[in-house]
């Protein structure tokens, strides 16, 4: 049996699948399919200093193979976060990912620091697709702010941290670069896409926030060029996320560049599916004559070269 | 539970409107009224989630549950097209269904396809020789599905339709308070209307007796964890699937 575990710079899991960040949940809300401990990582909903109600509804709406959500991030605030879901998470018994928001650059540092002394946790995953309160423009949209969010949560923190990007950007690599220089370590690529639905009989946006991010396989291709962009002009190791819902989704990120993969709306219609990609993969590796997922790492990339 | 199951029958009630049966033993033996599931059996990804479908009846003993939709899009188009034999991915029960019925009586109200989630309420308190009274509207008689099966489990029937094909001119709610004037009711049920629920509401205020209502909206995952489901209640926002579909109606903000 080829071996499945991923190192990713400071962070090691014993296989490659986790979930996206708002799209899996660990007590109650999991469906009960299977046992998150078989995850290579578990990954939290992303959580705000303080408790924040999120977008006003409609939040979600369908677009032809993908997902438009403007949630907004309701969230708890850190300190409930903290008391009632790390208890479930440290359960799972495998790796722990929380995922942090700032209206601020400083509160990514305030949550670096509040969440680095809770044991259980093994790595921050900052969120840089949420609007700052300054300009409105999202952290990982602005060279900037993206420095400053990403700088502030490594001055707090020994904790490895994982800079998931947003894809609304001219080059996603150049924006890669920005957050390693300011202290990160691995690369989630990437966010939502910006989108939006307007009713033409009510003649307004769905969306009570008028635009949101799309998710599902709508943006699996362009997720897979961007984790094949940034694998050629970054050295860091790379979360493949956009649009995965088969193991062979999974693989097609692997060979782009992507050490791991994080599998979100796919949650929502299979509840099975990580347990399925992760034993699609292993079943890929073992029929292909691989020995680890590490061999398939960026394999596309030996084989042709982009212009 | 997450599973796959057989379509046990399939049939157009009226125009636009079906019967969908399902048979899932572990489902049907672990619902109850006011639950619903995540349906999905459709191949690729267009549309790409599941939908959500309120239990009509749950038939323990058969280990079926069935289901009555109206076509409003491509999921529900697609859904209408599935015959005996075909697998579909239930995920459910899911949700807080209606508290259970007490002595002496309920009232029910619905409107159009609202009236689905009251059914197994009503067939339920029949069974626990509680008094059920019911009171269903709809835009025309078509919209009322199954009102034999609301006739043959309820004390009285009273129905309001906006076109008068059915029952006299007239609406539900006032039909409603005539009756609690009395009648002793131990609660009030309410789905399918903004306006209903607001009567329902203020006559259960007055009353000072419990009133339930089932809301919707649209859905992520189902069970809790994208939180693209809420509606607004007086603690804030909250999810449908999970802390409903049904909720106190006193809670909720219209
Ligand atoms: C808990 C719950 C129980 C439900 N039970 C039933 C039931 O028993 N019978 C039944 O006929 N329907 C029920 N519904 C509504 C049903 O889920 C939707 O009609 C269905 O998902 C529409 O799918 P579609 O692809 O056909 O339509 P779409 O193409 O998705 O939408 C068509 C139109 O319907 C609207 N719509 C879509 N989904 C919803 C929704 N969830 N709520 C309100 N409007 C919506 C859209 O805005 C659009 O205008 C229930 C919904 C919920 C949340
Ligand atoms: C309902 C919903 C909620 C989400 N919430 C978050 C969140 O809180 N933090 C975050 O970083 N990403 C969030 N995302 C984005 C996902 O983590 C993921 O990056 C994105 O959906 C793309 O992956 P997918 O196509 O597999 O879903 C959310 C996505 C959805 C659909
Ligand atoms: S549908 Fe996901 S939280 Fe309700």
């Amino acid at each position: 049996m080829a071996c499945t575990e991923v190192v990713l710079g400071p962070l090691t899991l014993k296989n490659p699948v986790m979930p996206a960040s708002g799209t899996f949940g660990y007590g109650e809300e999991n469906a009960g399919a299977f046992d998150p401990g078989e995850l290579g990582a578990v990954v939290a909903k992303s959580v705000r200093l303080e408790p924040a109600p999120g977008n006003p509804p409609p939040r979600l709406v369908e677009t032809p193979a993908g997902l438009i959500n403007a949630v907004g991030i309701p969230s708890e605030g850190v300190d409930a976060f903290i008391r009632d879901q790390m208890p479930l998470l440290r359960q799972t018994g495998t790796v722990v990912i929380v995922s942090i928001a700032g209206s601020t650059a400083l509160q990514y540092g305030e949550l670096a620091a509040r969440l680095s002394d809770v044991p259980g946790i093994d790595a921050l995953e900052l969120n840089l697709s949420c609007p700052n309160i300054g300009h409105g423009l999202p952290f990982g949209q602005d060279p900037g702010l993206l420095a400053e969010a990403v700088s502030a949560a490594r001055g707090n923190t020994g904790l490895p941290i994982i800079a998931k990007m947003s894809p609304n950007v001219t080059d996603i690599a150049a924006m890669s670069k920005i957050a390693l220089d300011a202290g990160a370590d691995i690369l989630a690529i990437a966010n939502t896409v910006n989108a939006m639905v307007i009713d033409i009989w009510k003649r307004r946006p769905v969306l009570g926030n008028i635009a949101g991010g799309l998710s599902g396989p709508a943006i699996r291709p362009v997720a897979v060029r961007n984790v094949w962009r940034v694998y050629e002009q970054v050295k860091a190791p790379i979360i493949g996320s956009g649009g995965i819902v088969t193991w062979q989704d999974a693989v097609e990120f692997l060979l782009a560049g992507a050490r791991a993969v994080a599998v979100g709306v796919a949650n929502f219609i299979n509840p099975n599916a990580m347990k399925e990609i992760i034993q699609g993969i292993q079943g890929y590796l073992d029929s292909q004559g691989f020995e680890s997922v590490e061999d398939i790492v960026g394999l596309a990339h030996t084989i042709g070269r982009s212009q | 539970m997450y599973l796959t199951a057989e379509v046990t029958l399939q049939e157009e009630v009226v125009e636009g409107i079906y019967r969908l049966c399902i048979f899932t033993p572990t489902i049907a033996s672990l619902a109850y009224p006011g639950q619903f599931a995540m349906i999905r059996g459709w191949e690729g990804y267009d549309p790409l989630l599941s939908r959500p479908l309120s239990f009509h009846r749950i038939d323990f003993q058969c280990g079926q549950v069935e289901f009555v939709y109206k076509v409003v899009g491509r999921g529900t188009a697609l859904m209408s097209k599935w015959r005996p034999g075909h697998r579909v991915a239930v995920l459910g029960p899911l949700g807080n269904g209606f508290p259970a019925p007490v002595a002496p009586a309920v009232a029910v109200i619905g409107r159009g396809m609202g009236t689905v989630p009251l059914l197994p309420l009503v067939e339920s308190a029949r069974r626990e020789g509680i008094g059920v009274f019911s009171f269903l509207s709809a835009s025309h008689a078509g919209g009322l599905v199954d009102l034999d099966r609301f006739m043959s489990c309820s004390d009285q029937v009273f129905v309001r339709t906006d076109d008068g094909s059915l029952g006299a001119p007239g609406v539900v709610s006032e039909d409603l308070e005539r009756v609690a004037k009395s009648t002793q009711l131990s609660a009030i049920y309410c789905c399918g209307s903004r306006r209903l629920a607001r009567a329902a509401r203020d006559l259960a205020i007055f009353l000072r007796i419990p009133a339930y209502v089932s809301l919707e909206a649209h859905m992520g995952c189902g069970v809790g964890a994208c939180k693209g489901c809420v509606c607004e209640t007086k603690d804030g926002y909250s999810k449908v699937c999970k802390d409903g579909p049904v909720f106190e109606l006193n809670e909720v903000v219209f």
